[in-house]
């Protein structure tokens, strides 16, 4: 066997080894930016707890983190959002059976500038706003000065849900497209006449921005995404699940981890960053979809 | 009791996935009619909004695939043609000073088709077929011999095992670059597919990632079988709307010096020879660098940038056996749209290249590069329009020449220019 060859053997098996040891215990988690820092920290504390277990999560978008389940790449993924008819047809041609599991809820947050009047609106007139059909203030009560929105960009599951649920159109071709959660709420700080929506946890403890009530129709009470029981019991009309999907009835390492998220320890974790935890009708849905 | 009626209907109407299709809308102002009438509470009639959105979709893909036998539905099919016009012009001026002119025109087709099959989980066929001779470095051929039928190759046929999230084995007949990365032709032209093994690495938590393999180069039935072994170590990092793919490569070669040429080129080659017989003067253990940086200069996907990415890439090679005319480079800069899948996307490429006689094995860089010679420099300048989905116009245009014309030899100066159309299935 020439010199080439054994390098190769040896490369090979070290190769293996190393490849197989990444794998051992290792539960892969990719997805949603939204849920990047909340499940990070989740698993942070599972392996100070368990330590022959490894945890990778990584962000990338609710898309990247489906898209890397069905084709195998990684044992769960995160989505803000639920999975497209598209990628429901992908995962079954790719023999994935996609399990949902809820870990959280996020009370979607519409929010202003901490100088505008306006501090309630109803969803119709959020869609109306967002999707351009309301260009004023003036409009819904507040001062005589144009609307300026700010947005996700379109690879972002909050994107997609806040399109689907409350604007029900395309987005005004005039909001700005930013980057993440931070960059919305630090532009609406600093515009008078801005709004944005953002994920709860990033407006809990901010300052200079309002964060509006909202009702689900005119002449229905207004919640606020802040009153965890206006969240809790539904009131709060855009609040959406924080979901994980696995491929088929999850075991072992992943198992074991998905029911410390769900366990008391885990729904502590998720309050304490920011987000609320499960209701009962999403802990009896976790129970029926993965037993757990 | 008004509950479990509402869950049940909603459970019949689930059965039938073609009434759901149709009453979608309808069902939201039910599920909607249910929670105001305090039926159902919200997050119940969020529960069941996304359950009968994801029933419908799994009821319509189980349909659509249980309608093709399960071995179809394992298969993937695609391929592509293209139709070329092609007009080389050459100068040659030989060491007495006088020149000589050539031109040469030619039509040329190309023709490819693949399938991927994936017979059991965490493994996968890939098969494909091509136009063209058994020139590793072309698929094309050319218009002519009064409609002569022409040949079809096999180009690739190779087996991936996934062991796990991070190795991928391939053995076969390989696309080289599901084997080896390389962001240029500098090294490898792109229709030449090794024959051998390689191991993919890739371990996403820390970027790093490894490619390694063994490609035999010939059998012979006596004497040792040249073959070239590989290591490629990279990074692959995003900072932000930035994306930096860059590798270590080393390559060492088996049986190559003293091996006669012929036994793998046909014809005369640039790399040294020794007298007699003509055989390779020197072994190929190379080491080099490739680098490749995109930057996303689109701030979202849905609105178009005058230009919405831009790459920067390069290689370099060494060959530490001989002492002199050892190194190549290449470097160049994409820009435009990263694809041109979608009618109105373009790109356009530019760079330049100088790879010295012994840097590289003669019979594997780019062959529309002044032949695929080693001892050659040059301009590429490349252009790309899509006119329909997967439609694709282009123009390449190379500006090369002989890089270090030895005492006594000829210089050869080469203007190549070809007009594509490619249609992609």
């Amino acid at each position: 066997m020439n010199r080439c060859l054994k390098i190769a053997g040896v490369l090979l098996m070290a190769l293996m080894f190393i490849g197989n040891a990444y794998a051992e215990d290792m539960i892969q988690i990719k997805g949603s930016d939204t849920l990047i820092n909340l499940v990070q920290r989740l698993s942070e504390v599972y392996m100070n707890e368990h330590s022959n277990d490894y945890i990778a999560v990584t962000g990338g978008g609710s898309g990247t983190g489906v898209a890397a389940l069905i084709n195998k790449k990684c044992d769960i993924a995160n989505a803000s959002r639920g999975m497209k008819a598209k990628e429901v047809d992908q995962a079954t041609s790719a023999g994935v059976d996609a399990k949902r599991v809820v870990i959280a809820m996020d009370g979607l947050s519409v929010i202003t500038n901490g100088n505008n009047p306006v501090d309630k609106l109803t969803i119709q007139q959020i869609g109306s706003i967002f999707s351009g059909a309301i260009t004023n203030w003036s409009e819904v009560g507040g001062p005589n000065k144009e609307i300026t929105l700010y947005g996700r960009q379109s690879n972002s599951g909050t994107f997609v849900f806040f399109r689907d649920v409350v604007v029900k159109a395309d987005y005004s071709a005039k909001m700005n497209r930013m980057n993440g959660n931070a960059q919305i709420v630090e532009a609406v700080k600093q515009d008078i006449s801005g709004i944005g929506y953002v994920g709860v946890g990033y407006v809990k403890d901010a300052r200079g921005v309002n964060v509006l009530k909202v009702a689900s129709m005119e002449g229905a009470v207004y919640a606020s995404p802040l009153n965890a029981n206006d969240v809790k019991s539904g009131k709060y009309p855009i609040a959406r699940p924080l979901n994980q999907y696995l491929n088929g009835a999850p075991k072992g390492a992943v198992k074991d981890f998905i029911a410390f998220e769900l366990s008391d320890q885990g729904q502590k974790i998720v309050e304490e960053e920011g987000f609320f935890p499960i209701p009962k009708e999403y802990i009896d849905y976790n129970a029926q979809s993965v037993g757990l | 009791m008004k509950k479990i009626i509402a869950v049940f209907t909603m459970f019949m109407l689930l059965g039938n996935a073609f009434v759901m299709n149709a009453l979608a809308g309808e069902t939201d102002l039910l599920i909607k009619k249910l929670v105001e009438k305090d039926v159902l509470t919200p997050f119940e009639a969020q529960i069941l909004k996304d359950e009968t959105l994801q029933d419908v979709a799994k009821q319509n893909a189980n349909r659509k695939n249980g309608a093709l036998p399960s071995w179809v539905q394992k298969i993937k099919m695609k391929g592509d043609i293209r139709v070329r016009y092609q007009n080389e012009e050459k100068d040659t001026t030989a060491s007495s000073g006088s020149v000589t002119n050539s031109k040469r025109e030619r039509a040329r087709v190309r023709f490819r088709l693949g399938l991927e099959a994936k017979p059991v989980s965490g493994w996968k066929v890939n098969a494909g077929l091509a136009t063209g001779s058994d020139d590793p470095r072309s698929t094309n051929q050319t218009m002519q011999d009064n409609f002569s039928t022409k040949g079809i190759q096999l180009d690739y046929a190779y087996a991936t095992n996934s062991i796990n999230n991070y190795v991928d084995i391939l053995a076969g007949k390989i696309v080289r670059k599901k084997a080896l990365w390389a962001p240029s032709d500098l090294l490898w032209d792109g229709d030449v597919n090794p024959e051998g093994a390689a191991v993919k690495l890739d371990i996403p938590e820390i970027n790093a990632w490894l490619n390694t393999g063994y490609f035999i180069l010939d059998e012979r039935s006596s004497g040792a079988d040249p073959s070239i072994f590989f290591a490629q170590p990279g990074v692959t990092l995003e900072m932000g709307n930035m994306k930096l793919k860059t590798s270590f490569n080393y390559y060492a070669t088996n049986s190559i010096k003293g091996l006669p040429y012929s036994n793998i080129v046909d014809g005369a080659g640039t790399n040294s020879t020794s007298t007699t017989p003509s055989s390779f003067k020197y072994d190929y253990d190379c080491r080099g660098l490739s680098a490749e940086l995109g930057i996303n200069l689109q701030e979202d996907a849905e609105v178009d940038e005058i230009i919405n990415y831009v790459t920067l890439f390069g290689d370099y090679i060494t060959n530490p056996d001989p002492s002199e005319q050892n190194t190549g480079y290449l470097f160049g800069v994409k820009f435009g749209d990263k694809k041109t899948k979608k009618p109105g996307q373009w790109q356009a490429k530019v760079l330049y290249r100088e790879l010295e006689k012994d840097a590289w094995l003669d019979f594997l860089p780019d062959s529309d590069f002044l032949g695929g010679d080693t001892n050659a420099k040059g301009y590429e300048l490349i252009f790309n329009y899509a006119i329909a989905k997967n439609i694709t116009l282009g123009l390449d245009y190379y500006r090369t020449e002989t890089l270090k014309v030895p005492t006594g030899s000829s210089k050869e100066e080469q203007d190549l220019v070809q007009v594509d159309c490619v249609v992609k299935f």
